[in-house]
């Protein structure tokens, strides 16, 4: 085979790679996460102290680890948490601008999509730095719980300034979900933080944030596992 | 033959549903049992003011609602947790004020069962249609109890449509676009530098036969595919992260500096004050209540005892939102297409009771709304008991509200 045709044929097999990588993992990826955590991440009165940074930290770092793992072990690319996340991204600000503003008539402000990009980029650069599962799990993916609330808190905090509405003290975001009518969500549906006698020094954001990197950490090492598993060449033995 | 022309009628069929769908303008008031509907929630004198508004105008909808006695056991009930909704599809108003017995619906509550409340809720329009607007009580683990809707004519160009608040902090903002330009913001540099950090990786071309013969050849050579990796890709990979958490530091103390003072998301549990039952002035029993399938009508045997000075009319039979009138004394017409009027719906076998007086009285609810509401689906369900309000009516427009329940027999000859 002339050099030629074979630069062409690589080309063409990192042409279908990527086009595989879009349609089946941002698919697969915004489907799976709809339907676990989707309402904290459709509505900005669901973004709160101890579920949001929590929920979605650990059900989206699936697809990043189980793809890092065949991406690293085949190829030692550290991009996989970067390009889902991003494809993630992109896909929720289609989901909300079309779905949600457009069609369903909701302003971008109440359903605005959480900022995840960091959190992909420190995962992947952990992994090259370290070039240990082992580690990476450890730093990164704990890191990847933990600067979640961070991360978002420029856009977020201004919704959660308060306001005197008609007596009542509330948020900027309450008020959103208060006013913005929505007819199968009632208030009570929310699962936000409720006030608990179990507290620790009202440290709620920084317990959970820990508690996220942890969780995030085990996760991390579980669907490492599992993509090592699905990534097993079995069929085709040498290119 | 037949099986492909089958499956093109059905391909067809399926695509012109996608190119012309129907206009869905219900909210799924019928789709309940009828029991169901007839056991829970009792509204009444719901009003809707006015029908007509442009955009930025308010729309008042107030009345009573009974929290039924019959409650099915098995339904969780508003003894648990009740929000007051509004039933219409999307956004089309905001909630400005809503209110049960006067106090404020902006989080969820819990009430009592067999008792009346009064509720309003103030909607501004936001934009324009012929829009179906409903109260709506949400009870937790249950559903939505939907009380009757209406048809609000809503006229104006929604691009004029402004939502101000001021915080505490006296800044103001407009809520329909509250805090864009900082979530675009931030959103931009993330995908600005995920992008970069992509575009490091993926400028090779072509990227990924040529790395993986790279790695194979490395564990082959060394033992250690990770020699594929140059110095260059560790110190831009340090160089991400040690920028990236920069960003999110720089971020974070940016957002603490422009908002020191935030607070959590609300979610205390109002209470509206309890209030004694009234003793009833008139008192009812139910003795038997049929439903004769072929005519549509439902029929009720009660013992009715009057302990009011005054003569008293049965005007009203309401169950499930539909409300059976008893012409010979009461002119009521339905408001809209879907307002679930019955103007001559109730007869009454000696609908006057003087004071004092006590004796049974046959009642009659006919009308195909039994059928078109689907209530006629009763006679499949499977504890087929059921309620509703009746009105007596005195002459000086005083008013007495009476719940009946009971098990119901289908007649179906």
């Amino acid at each position: 085979m002339n050099k030629a045709l074979s630069r062409r044929l690589e080309l063409q097999v990192d042409f279908a790679i990527l086009i595989a990588i879009v349609f089946a993992l941002a698919g697969a990826t915004s489907f799976v996460l709809a339907v676990t955590m989707g309402d904290w991440e459709y509505w900005v009165d669901w973004k709160d102290r101890r579920f949001w940074p929590l929920i979605p930290a650990v059900l989206l770092i699936i697809f990043p680890a189980g793809l890092s793992a065949a991406f690293w072990a085949r190829f030692r690319l550290p991009i996989a948490c970067t390009s889902v996340v991003l494809l993630y991204t992109g896909i929720r600000w289609f989901s909300t601008y079309l779905n949600f503003h457009v069609f369903a008539g909701y302003p971008v402000s109440f359903v605005w999509p959480s900022v995840f990009i960091p959190l992909a980029i420190v995962l992947d650069c952990t992994l090259l730095i370290t070039r240990s599962v082992f580690l990476t799990g450890l730093f990164g993916a704990f890191l990847w719980g933990v600067l979640l609330y961070p991360a978002n808190w420029p856009m977020l905090a201004a919704f959660h300034e308060p306001v005197d509405y008609r007596g009542e003290l509330l948020t900027v975001a309450d008020l959103l979900g208060y006013e913005y009518i929505r007819t199968g969500l009632p208030e009570y549906v929310r699962m936000v933080e409720r006030s608990v006698l179990r507290t620790f020094g009202d440290a709620v954001v920084p317990l959970t944030a820990v508690f996220a990197g942890f969780l995030c950490t085990l996760s991390y090492y579980a669907w490492w596992g599992i993509g090592s598993v699905l990534n097993r060449q079995i069929w085709l033995k040498k290119i | 033959m037949r099986m492909p022309r089958a499956a093109t009628f059905v391909r067809s069929g399926l695509l012109l549903l996608v190119i012309f769908p129907l206009l869905a303008v219900a909210h799924g008031e019928r789709a309940q049992q009828a029991n169901t509907r007839m056991r829970t929630i009792n509204w009444y004198d719901v009003e809707f003011s006015p029908r007509a508004v442009q955009i930025g105008e308010e729309v008042r909808i107030s009345g009573h609602f009974r929290t039924s006695g019959f409650w099915p056991p098995q339904i969780p009930s508003v003894e648990g947790q009740v929000f007051l909704n509004a039933g219409t599809a999307g956004p089309n108003f905001i909630r400005v004020s809503s209110t049960i017995d006067g106090v404020s619906m902006v989080q969820s509550t819990a009430l009592e069962l067999g008792r009346d409340y009064t509720f309003e809720m103030v909607l501004k329009a936001r934009r324009p249609g012929r829009i179906h607007v409903h109260p709506v009580l949400s009870v937790k683990d249950a559903g939505g109890m939907v009380g009757p809707g209406r048809w609000i004519e809503v006229t104006g160009d929604p691009a004029n449509f402004e939502n101000e608040v001021t915080t505490m902090f006296g800044r103001v903002a407009d809520l329909e676009t509250f805090n864009l330009g900082t979530v675009a913001t931030w959103h931009i540099i993330w995908f600005v530098i995920g992008g970069a950090w992509l575009a490091y990786w993926l400028r090779q071309r072509p990227l990924f036969i040529p790395r993986l013969r790279q790695v194979e050849a490395a564990e082959a050579d060394s033992g250690d595919g990770d020699a594929v990796i140059s110095g260059q890709d560790r110190r831009v990979a340090v160089a991400f992260l040690i920028g990236t958490l920069i960003v999110v530091a720089v971020g974070f103390q940016w957002a603490e500096r422009m908002y020191p003072v935030t607070t959590p998301l609300r979610t205390a549990r109002v209470t509206v004050p309890a209030k004694a039952a009234a003793e009833p002035l008139i008192e009812v029993q139910l003795q038997s209540a049929r439903y004769r399938i072929p005519g549509r009508s439902f029929e009720m045997d009660l013992e009715v005892t009057n302990r009011t000075p005054k003569p008293l009319r049965l005007t009203e039979f309401s169950t499930a939102n539909i409300r059976f009138i008893n012409d010979r004394a009461l002119t009521v017409q339905p408001e809209d297409s879907h307002d679930l009027v019955a103007p001559h719906g109730l007869r009454v076998d000696g609908d006057l009771l003087q004071p004092g007086e006590s004796r049974r009285m046959e009642v009659y609810a006919e009308d195909a709304l039994w059928e078109t509401q689907r209530l006629v689906h009763m006679i499949n369900d499977p504890d087929s008991i059921i309620a509703g309000l009746l009105f007596f009516d005195a002459e000086d427009g005083a008013r007495e509200i009476v719940e009946i329940g009971g098990p119901m027999l289908p007649v179906f000859h």
